[in-house]
């Protein structure tokens, strides 16, 4: 064990680490498997797989009582993705009726078809589309919607704080202006909560307000943190990987033809492309008490940043694992997090991708993005995507 | 051969209800596997859930 404090220059909300974090990401693993940067108040950071696994593992001695994005959004709590054991166990369990397999399997995945079918039949209609902001944005908002119990004509009004606080910098005055959606956000959460409690519907939303913690009902300010949880969980995320997998096999049309030959590989292909490029790059957790990870000592009260993304790419633990293998099996991915925080929409975002990709894949095979023209985010900092994919249906044959 | 998943590890990844279905399923209110066939008795599904064991993310799965 050593005390020293291998110093590394990283900073994930730069421009150039959202352009490429991988060639980062294989330095960090070679060079610095455990090192301490002073960007953003400093903080330790973890790129190797198992030093990844094992923070994510241990509740006790790191904390997700402080935010997990650094540096922090100000977006208020979010729960239970900011909250320890043994309040996580319970407000997971509560929830979970609405984030099984059965649930999702048995009535949401039926709505995700008929949104993706709506949404490509106006895209086949049209030359050109942006597959970001006609496909893999509204779908996982109005899914969200439609699990909360919220009106699906409004999910601009849930996607727009997520989308601000997610592509503006921490004291931007974009920021600013991000965290007064989100107040509205959390405002108009709160009063739908109410709502349900004098009209009971079928819906998160009502289960949530009937809810107990223990031997109490789930406070108001509980409900509207969860709810808000849902919201930042369940739709920049799937829009950044259904973007991430439509322009990977855009690139790729071998792959692209493989999927289309053999659609019964999309499953195993889905979890690949999550492990390739996962939305989210990673997450923070706050030391509790003097510890050691991967033979460093690290102290009580500082910040450790777990890269799910470079985690990804260990190639100790996944071979050639900078080359997307469709049929890569086992895949121990850490797309969703590991541990008593892993994302709890992963059977949600499953099939969203799913039913995205294969349709995409039936009913679009030939579409060309019109890469000089797409918009990446200028920061990784807290989800991995695209923001606009223009499109075409197939590429233009030579008049 | 006999199956069996640690409810402490288990967190619902549901790879091995994926790769496994026969022999695994996922308890709707914890989200966490069940072990369904606990002694699979046909070299396919022993197969499966050797698969299943391997392929855990949480590494859950005891086979032995």
């Amino acid at each position: 064990v050593t005390d020293e404090r291998p110093t590394c220059t990283f900073d994930h909300t730069s421009a150039e680490f959202a352009h490429d974090p991988w060639s980062t990401y294989a330095r960090l693993r070679c060079e610095c498997p455990v090192a301490w940067t002073e960007s953003h108040e400093g903080f330790w950071v973890l790129s190797r797989y198992d030093d990844v696994y094992e923070v994510a593992r241990d509740d006790e001695t790191f904390s997700s009582d402080r935010e997990v994005v650094i540096p922090p959004t100000c977006v208020g709590k979010l729960v239970p993705l900011n909250s320890d054991p043994p309040a996580l166990q319970i407000y997971r369990r509560i929830m979970m009726p609405f984030f099984s397999l059965q649930y999702v399997k048995g009535t949401l995945a039926p709505r995700i078809a008929d949104l993706v079918d709506v949404h490509l039949d106006r895209i086949l209609a049209s030359e050109r589309f942006d597959l970001v902001r006609d496909f893999a944005l509204p779908i996982p908002a109005m899914t969200t919607h439609e699990l909360l119990g919220l009106p699906l004509d409004e999910w601009e009004a849930s996607v727009r704080p997520v989308e601000a606080i997610s592509t503006s910098h921490a004291g931007s005055p974009e920021r600013a202006e991000a965290l007064e959606l989100v107040t509205g956000l959390r405002a108009r959460l709160a009063e739908e909560a109410e709502r349900r409690r004098r009209e009971p519907r079928d819906d998160l939303l009502t289960h949530l307000t009937r809810a107990r913690f223990e031997d109490r009902q789930l406070r108001s300010d509980e409900i509207v943190d969860m709810a808000t949880l849902v919201v930042f969980g369940g739709m920049d995320t799937t829009t950044a990987a259904v973007s991430n997998a439509l322009l990977y096999l855009h690139r790729d049309l071998e792959a692209r033809s493989r999927l289309i030959a053999e659609p019964e590989l999309l499953e195993n292909a889905i979890e690949e492309l999550l492990r390739y490029e996962p939305p989210v790059q990673g997450f923070a957790r706050t030391v509790t008490r003097d510890c050691v990870v991967g033979g460093r000592a690290i102290p009580a009260g500082e910040t450790i940043f777990m890269l799910w993304g470079s985690a990804n790419r260990d190639e100790s633990v996944f071979p050639d694992p900078d080359a997307v293998i469709l049929d890569r099996f086992p895949n121990r991915h850490m797309a969703f997090g590991v541990g008593a925080h892993r994302c709890i929409g992963a059977n949600i975002a499953r099939a969203e991708i799913r039913i995205m990709l294969g349709e995409v894949l039936r009913r679009l095979p030939h579409y060309r993005i019109l890469e000089n023209e797409m918009e990446a985010r200028s920061t990784a900092a807290i989800s991995f995507g695209k923001l606009r994919l223009p499109a075409v249906q197939r590429a233009r044959t030579a008049a | 051969l006999k199956v069996s998943v640690d409810l402490d590890l288990c967190q619902g990844h549901a790879v091995c209800v994926r790769v496994a279905p026969l022999v695994f399923d996922l308890d709707e209110e914890t989200g966490q596997s069940v072990v369904r066939i606990a002694e699979p008795a046909s070299a396919d599904l022993a197969d499966q859930a050797e698969l299943a064991a391997e392929g855990c993310p949480e590494q859950a799965i005891v086979v032995e």
